[in-house]
């Protein structure tokens, strides 16, 4: 039997970057689920800074570089500009991530200089594939111009944890390193992770929902405001404090107006929303108090408030990353990399043999289970950090844990069709007839 | 000069890969010297890589009221159920 050759596409970009991912989202929440203190501690610590970069850099960058690679291309509606560059930001994410989280957790910052030397040269490789695939040509909707927004914000993001490390490694000066700390963390966070969150749900979200973009002008409006707050944050943070509750107002608008016209698209959506949708839609419940956390904290920042909490930048983290991200991103994962599978092994042969639907090569129970699992995990963690209850910690890390394990359990049932193929012939007596004598 | 048999497709509301499946069906039905005529809300583009692969001509326009239009014309039979024989 003679099987068609599988489609080329990006499965051997996008998927290692998915499983790479998932395997350090895993791993982080087990590392958690030992150590609670790393949410619940002081947060300048080697092991904490180890971890953030096991979630930020390992989970959440590698999750959104596997999908640009696959879905920018249809957002923007031209195709990859290089795939041998998304191949080489491929070997050096997987290659220097471990080097950098390694060199973090024994605090040796020539290691992390090394690691750290190929992850930035992967992500400059991909600034420019994705910037080069959005401009030709460059079809002006809020998705392009808020990943070009976003892709700046971490070019700047990248450029402050070189500023870090070369002045950690002596060759730079730095007046507060705890303001640059934040200055990053917030520009990958907000400027990056969240503006790209919403830029891509213009276009995935109406198309998963069958539904037009309910209002452009609104979505530009949550593009601009965040790119505002973004713009406004980087003389705040690091000289002139003053200016950060009109930052932290400005992102908090952008985000606002991103759930609102989530929330509308889900409303006009002729389809009941299936199990992963739901484990999507579960990320705009976390916007409004991770909206009020950026003023607080920008208020107490500017001194308008008293520090209430120390932990603040800790919940913001944790809300931000576990509560809206991480559900954004599982949710759009689970339609994603059957998708991937699916398209890989079934395209090709389409119209030649029985292949079975796309929905069938996971369980759509399960999803509707971790809909309500991932979030409940993400709030724990939020009460855990909010009390410094480390056994709260623990039990959202071993739930989160218990999720992650079981989505993983998903994604391999659909990876096993990339072995086990199940299509089926088509009968013969259906040969296509000729309109010629 | 032959005429031109044209076979539409409106494939605009539908949920990926609900128009590709569609379209690559059809193309084991649809009689030779027919040339199918899609419409689309975005630019499909792994249905255009798979039509590349199997060396089908095609055009992929954007359409004057928005979305796009890919024209396949079918010009040689194409023996089905081969390819898991």
């Amino acid at each position: 039997m003679s099987k068609p050759s599988p489609a080329p596409g990006q499965i051997w970009i996008a998927l290692p970057f998915f499983i790479f991912g998932f395997l350090h989202l895993a791993g982080g929440l087990a590392w958690l689920a030992l150590v609670p203190t790393l949410l619940t501690g002081a947060f300048y610590r080697p092991d904490v800074i180890a971890f953030s970069h096991v979630i930020g850099l390992g989970f959440l960058m590698s999750l959104v570089a596997g999908s640009s690679y696959q879905l920018l291309p249809v957002a923007f509606e031209n195709p990859l500009f290089n795939r041998t560059l998304a191949k080489i930001h491929l070997g050096l994410h997987l290659s220097g991530v471990p080097v950098m989280v390694y060199g973090f957790l024994h605090w040796h910052m020539p290691v992390v200089a090394v690691g750290g030397t190929a992850v930035l040269i992967g992500f400059a490789l991909y600034l420019f594939n994705i910037a080069a695939t959005a401009l030709r040509p460059f079809r002006k909707n809020p998705t392009t111009l808020g990943v070009l927004i976003a892709l700046s914000a971490l070019a700047v993001a990248l450029g402050v944890a070189v500023w870090i490390l070369t002045a950690k490694l002596g060759f730079a000066a730095v007046r507060d390193p705890l303001a640059l700390l934040g200055a990053h963390t917030f520009l990958i966070l907000i400027g990056f992770f969240l503006l790209f969150l919403a830029s891509v749900s213009y276009t995935l979200l109406p198309m998963f929902l069958l539904v037009p973009l309910p209002s452009t002008r609104r979505a530009f409006g949550s593009i601009q405001y965040l790119a505002l707050g973004i713009a406004l944050f980087i003389p705040g943070q690091l000289i002139a404090p003053s200016l950060l509750p009109f930052a932290a107002l400005a992102a908090s608008l952008g985000l606002g107006l991103y759930a609102i016209e989530n929330l509308a698209a889900i409303r006009r959506s002729p389809r009941r929303l299936d199990g992963a949708l739901r484990l999507y839609a579960a990320n705009l419940g976390f916007i409004l108090p991770v909206a009020l956390g950026l003023l607080l904290r920008a208020l107490q920042l500017a001194g308008h408030v008293p520090t209430l909490t120390l932990h603040l930048d800790t919940l913001l983290f944790t809300l931000a990353v576990f509560g809206t991200l991480a559900c954004a991103i599982l949710g759009m994962g689970a339609k994603i990399v059957p998708f991937l599978v699916w398209q890989h092994r079934y395209a090709p042969m389409l119209g030649r043999a029985l292949v079975p639907k796309l929905a069938d090569l996971v369980y759509p129970r399960l999803l509707n289970l971790l809909a309500w699992t991932v979030p409940a995990a993400a709030l724990a963690l939020a009460v855990g950090v909010t009390t410094q209850t480390n056994l709260t910690v623990r039990i959202g890390a071993l739930t989160f844990l218990a999720s992650v394990v079981a989505f993983q359990f998903n994604l391999y049932r659909a990876l096993t069709h990339l072995w086990h193929p199940t299509a089926k012939p088509l009968p013969k007596a259906e040969l296509r007839p000729s309109l010629s004598p | 000069m032959s005429p031109t048999f044209i076979s539409k497709m409106d494939l605009r509301g539908l949920e990926p890969p609900e128009p590709m499946t569609r379209i690559l069906e059809a193309l084991g039905t649809t009689p030779t010297g027919i040339t199918l005529l899609a419409r689309l809300e975005r630019r499909p583009l792994f249905l255009l890589e798979e039509l590349n692969r199997r060396g089908q001509q095609h055009s992929c326009k954007p359409a004057d009221d928005g979305g796009w239009l890919l024209s396949i014309p079918i010009t040689e039979p194409v023996s089905r159920g081969s390819t898991l024989q």
